[in-house]
């Protein structure tokens, strides 16, 4: 066995009209896209360029594995591709549930906050309350003087005028 | 051929020579002998050194070589620089490249042309003894018409046609028996007389000589069947190898009618050979995309 020195008695006894020392250099160096495009797929492995080869060459046998390894080859691509497909069809999903939960987040806070605005309004000025607890009280108080006053209870009527005097003026 | 060995295909090519080698011998004298034993004894030494290796020494290529080289050397270069050249054939134009099989020039042509560079005065004109070629290369405005009267014979006769003629036959038997192929030598004829047809201008004198003077002068018919049709070097498909020779052959003419040198062949082959990857690569890519 030698080199292939390129004579070319390869060439016109393939029968599928091959280029036989071409597909041969390119399988040599691991170029399986060239032989690809040179037509590997269709040699028959008929042997003739071989027969014919004076390097002794074993070319039929390299076709073959050749064959085979752009087969693997076509088949890890096509692997590769279906698995970049799946990683942006993942990427895809999660962005938009990513999203999603964002957009509803930023929602619920969104109506947290109308609903404690609501309840500030329509609650009454805290004030207003505590008047009305206070005229309730000196009211209270009124009565209770009116009656120490008409039952002839001096202490007590002193008492209650302190009380209602603590209370202040009502307004 | 149904099966050969690469040395007999070596051997066979060296044979297809035999014709003209006796031929120059008788007419040139049998000192021409030492120079056709140094040519391949300096290639061959050049590939003991270089290559180390005896498988390579059996292969034929590197005594091819430097029998091609010997044949297309001038009496003149003498056994001595002839050997010079055979050994620079290898150290430069092969053994860099890995040897056999992948050397992209031809390395007998890197050897001539090396040798043209070292000692341009030994190689004066290629091979054939033809001093028509230096002649027309310094005519000095003489017509073709005029410059042929003034030759000792019509132009295209006597010893360079008779090499010429021999070097033919040994070119058609490699042919016939398939041991080379058609490619290149029919790409090299065609680009050869395409290109004189073109430039041809009915013999003025600025003219670049008559297509047959191309085609039967110089080492054109040994260069069109034994030297670019080198297997290894240049393209190495059928298209590739048909765009080389034309290309080789245009541009042969082009140079033996600029160039500095008488005979442009080697020139032209090693730049066709430089061209030959390129083709190679539009050929396929051309297959591919009609697949
Ligand atoms: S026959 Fe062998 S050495 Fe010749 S070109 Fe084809 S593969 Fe190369
Ligand atoms: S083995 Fe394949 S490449 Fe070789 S001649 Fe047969 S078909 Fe052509």
């Amino acid at each position: 066995m030698m080199p292939c020195i390129h004579c070319g008695a390869c060439v016109p006894v393939c029968p599928k009209g091959l280029w036989p020392n071409q597909l041969y250099e390119a399988l040599a160096q691991g170029d399986l896209a060239r032989a690809d495009a040179l037509g590997l797929a269709r040699c028959g492995a008929c042997r003739a360029c071989q027969d014919h080869c004076p390097s002794t060459l074993p070319l039929t046998a390299r076709f073959r594995e050749g064959q085979r390894q752009v087969l693997r080859w076509t088949e890890a691509k096509t692997r590769a591709a279906e698995d970049a497909q799946q990683a942006a069809e993942r990427y895809e999903a999660r962005e938009a549930r990513l999203q999603a939960a964002e957009a509803e987040a930023l929602e619920a806070k969104r109506q947290r906050r109308a609903e404690a605005k609501r309840r500030t309004d329509a609650r009454p000025p805290a004030d207003n309350g505590a008047d009305a607890r206070r005229d309730a009280q000196r009211a209270a108080l009124q009565r209770a003087m009116d009656k120490a006053r008409a039952e002839g209870r001096e202490e007590d009527l002193a008492r209650l005028t302190a009380a209602l005097a603590a209370l202040g003026a009502a307004p | 051929m149904s099966r050969a060995s690469v040395p007999k295909l070596m051997l066979f090519v060296l044979l297809a020579t035999i014709p003209a080698a006796i031929l120059r011998l008788t007419l040139e004298g049998p000192t021409l002998s030492l120079q056709l034993l140094a040519g391949p004894m300096g290639a061959l030494a050049g590939e003991a050194l270089l290559r180390r290796s005896a498988a390579s020494l059996r292969d034929g290529s590197a005594l091819l070589t430097g029998w091609l080289l010997a044949l297309a050397l001038p009496a003149s270069a003498g056994a001595a620089l002839t050997a010079l050249s055979g050994g620079l054939a290898i150290a430069l134009g092969k053994a860099p490249f890995g040897g056999l099989g992948h050397n992209p020039f031809n390395p007998a042509m890197v050897g001539y042309a090396a040798l043209l560079m070292l000692f341009p005065l030994a190689s004066v004109d290629g091979m054939s003894g033809a001093t028509p070629l230096a002649a027309l290369a310094s005519r000095e405005g003489l017509t073709i018409a005029e410059w042929v009267e003034a030759q000792p014979g019509p132009w295209g006769t006597g010893p360079g046609l008779a090499l010429s003629l021999a070097f033919l036959t040994g070119g058609a038997a490699l042919l016939l028996r398939r041991a080379i192929p058609w490619h290149a030598p029919a790409g090299f004829l065609l680009g050869l007389l395409g290109a004189a047809v073109l430039a041809y201008d009915g013999g003025g004198s600025h003219s670049a000589g008559h297509p047959l003077f191309h085609l039967f002068s110089g080492s054109a018919l040994f260069a069109a069947f034994f030297i670019i049709t080198d297997p290894v070097s240049g393209a190495h498909t059928p298209p590739g190898r048909l765009a080389m020779g034309v290309l080789a052959g245009a541009l042969t003419v082009l140079f033996r009618s600029q160039g500095p040198f008488p005979d442009g062949v080697a020139f032209a082959v090693l730049l066709a050979n430089g061209a030959g990857p390129a083709l190679d690569a539009l050929a396929e890519g051309r297959r591919q995309s009609r697949a």
